[in-house]
């Protein structure tokens, strides 16, 4: 099934590439990606979506939240990302 | 923070980058040198007070070295290289810190910025390659942030689960000029290490512990990362509870202690294998449930309840469920289950009388008992003859392979960090290089490198390292004239099908170690083995021991690949 992720890290270069290492490293194929300003001071957002089994995502998730500049990383509900453009226009 | 103290005068970025490492407490510098770098060793003349540089014969080598050190004294390991294949021969000895947690910076040149991207001679995106094996790296953009990356570099690698850091340093910024104001405290989002657990849980974790009826403790790296022996001993005393112990965690809990049961796993011992899959509570502290431990996860410890101590939230539920999870630094969690213990009445003694005779007949088992040969030296007599004429005292440091798993059946452990083995990535040549350099942090303490014939030739060449700065190292080569372990793999699942294990020409290692300036010996014969084994010992200086033993001789018990721990081919 698609999960939806968001990650908060530290805007600075490299930072997205060890999460985005990561996360291919492991076999997960990202299907969409975006990466913003986050309203927080130095913190970028990143948007993702990927698929795979929930057991191997909670894994993943605990490993980019152990990156060291990572400030939140977290998997969103269907309810928390209805109103979200970028992971609702995945549906169509 | 931005209130800033601390201001310097205009220093080069290679001048910032050793006063730094002075401010870091750095005494030693594993390296080797080359164009990228050339600044910095230029500095490096100048601080010659301060840090000693142990020039090996190659980056691997180095960053083996620097690993040897930190897991023998517990402080950062460090070593410097030159950009390109510098860089790219520092990745094994990366990967293996990082898998096994161990603090290290290694600190690599770059070509010069503006050089960046551009195929230059020795460039190489280090940082980009060793993302994966890092715990965190950098490339520098300002000789102004030196120090301060070098301040963050350190405190990364130590704390939290230790691990390595590198730092790539263009070549420009080495001889740059700037005036660094460093802040007064590190401020880096999203990093906060954990040190004591909730207490409601260890409080929970005690509860089910006191009333368990067949527990058993799983312990491992954590607890000598955090150096928590001494708590450790004390809460097996109290609860008398038997332990098991990892690869990785064997010198944390003294072998001889009654309530050892000895290492857990594929090799591990049978009462080991046999207490952790009848257990209804498993206390699990500072380990992470690696495949060559359970088995087929499936079938681990199927009727217990686990109890998880780790300072890394991400290994928590990785493998296996846990019931009470508990993220926090071995030792203090540790402490903090004491101080509970403290306040209750002691357990009932004899509670768990049922459960120890239990294990007395596995015990009574002994699939580690082994003959002697009349004519051909067995290497777990090897093992147990370096256990008895050390007598548990020496730092000894492995590869991988059957010689460091009869290492840790046979030999007796008595203190924490000596122990220095790769467990995680399964380094071959990593064991001389390692002992060589815990032998430099503590040239008064007798250091062995406990080697394979495989192994050892593949970083033999430090021997020049070795014989150039005069340590009085010890290096048993146990020369099967096999890849014995992918032999016994190959004999046991693959019908005796022999592809290339067989070493059909080897160097005369006596005659090698003579070419080096060091002492060589040999023995192929029990009658032998105790005074080649002793004169080495004694003789000063680099001394390569050839012990030439059983060329196909298996590592029993075994847990067969996929199987349960139960599933043990005992002989």
């Amino acid at each position: 099934m698609t999960h939806y992720i968001t990650v908060e890290m530290v805007n600075r270069f490299g930072e997205l590439a060890r999460v985005v290492n990561l996360i291919s490293g492991r076999g997960f194929n990202i299907e969409k990606l975006l990466v913003n300003t986050s309203g927080k001071t130095d913190i970028s957002l990143a948007k993702l979506c990927l698929d795979g089994d929930r057991d191997k995502v909670d894994v993943l998730m605990k490993q980019i939240n152990r990156q060291v500049r990572v400030t939140e990383a977290r998997v969103l509900s269907r309810d928390e990302v209805s109103g979200d453009e970028f992971f609702v226009s995945e549906d169509k | 923070m931005s209130s800033q103290t601390d201001e310097t005068a205009a220093k080069t970025g290679a001048k910032l980058l050793c006063e730094a490492l002075v401010n870091e407490g750095v005494d030693t510098v594993f390296g080797y040198p080359g164009g990228a770098v050339l600044h910095i060793y230029d500095e490096l003349v100048n601080f010659r007070d301060s840090i000693t540089h142990i020039l090996a014969r190659h980056e691997q080598g180095a960053v083996h070295m620097a690993e040897g050190y930190a897991k023998a004294t517990g402080r950062v390991g460090v070593s410097l290289v030159t950009s390109g294949p510098g860089a790219t021969n520092t990745v094994t000895g990366i990967a293996n810190a990082y898998m096994d947690s161990t603090p290290l910076v290694v600190i690599t040149g770059q070509v010069p910025t503006h050089l960046l991207g551009t195929d230059g001679f020795q460039e190489i995106d280090i940082v980009g390659i060793t993302r994966a094996c890092t715990k965190y790296n950098y490339l520098v953009r300002s000789a102004e942030e030196i120090p301060e990356i070098v301040r963050e570099a350190f405190y990364i690698a130590a704390s939290g689960r230790p691990g390595p850091v590198l730092i790539d340093i263009p070549k420009d910024l080495t001889v740059r000029k700037a005036v660094h104001k460093m802040p007064e405290k590190l401020n880096i989002p999203g990093y906060a290490p954990h040190a004591f657990a909730e207490q409601g849980k260890v409080e929970a974790a005690i509860e089910k512990i006191v009333s368990a009826k067949r527990p058993v403790f799983y312990v491992g790296g954590g607890v000598v990362h955090s150096g928590g022996t001494r708590e450790l001993v004390e809460l097996v005393e109290r609860l008398a509870i038997p332990v098991t112990i990892t690869l990785m965690g064997l010198s944390c809990f003294p072998s001889a202690h009654p309530r050892s049961l000895g290492m857990l796993g594929m090799h591990g011992s049978y009462a080991a294998n046999m207490s952790i899959s009848e257990a209804d509570v498993i206390i699990a502290i500072g380990v992470r449930f690696d495949d060559r431990v359970t088995g087929d996860l499936k079938k681990f410890a199927p009727n217990a309840e686990i109890i998880h101590v780790d300072i890394d939230e991400s290994s928590i539920d990785k493998n296996v469920k846990t019931h009470i999870s508990m993220t926090g630094n071995a030792k203090d969690v540790m402490r903090q289950m004491i101080d509970i213990l403290e306040t209750r009445p002691a357990p009932p003694a004899g509670r768990l009388d049922a459960w120890w005779e239990r294990i007395a007949a596995w015990r009574s088992h002994a699939p580690t008992a082994y003959e002697n040969h009349p004519e051909v030296i067995r290497a777990q007599y090897l093992c147990e003859e370096i256990s008895r004429l050390t007598d548990g005292e020496a730092i000894i440091a492995t590869d991988v392979g059957q010689h460091q798993m009869w290492l840790a059946q046979y030999y007796r452990f008595k203190h924490p960090r000596s122990f220095l083995t790769s467990g995680g990535l399964g380094t071959m040549g990593y064991g001389f290089p390692a002992a060589l350099g815990a032998k430099i942090a503590f040239p008064g303490k007798q250091v062995i490198a406990f080697v394979g014939d495989g192994g050892f030739q593949m970083t033999m060449q430090e021997l020049a390292t070795a014989v150039q700065y005069r340590a009085n190292l010890k290096i048993i080569v146990m020369n099967n004239g096999f890849l014995g372990m992918v032999r016994q793999w190959q004999e046991v699942f693959y019908d005796n099908n022999y592809s290339e294990v067989d070493m059909q020409f080897q160097p005369d290692f006596v005659k090698l170690a003579e070419s080096f300036g060091a002492v060589g010996l040999r023995a192929d014969h029990p009658s032998h083995l105790a005074e080649v084994l002793t004169k080495g010992f004694e003789t000063d200086g680099v001394v390569v021991m050839d012990i030439v033993v059983a060329p196909e001789d298996n590592v029993y018990p075994m847990v067969p690949p996929g199987a349960g721990l139960k599933e043990m081919i005992l002989r």
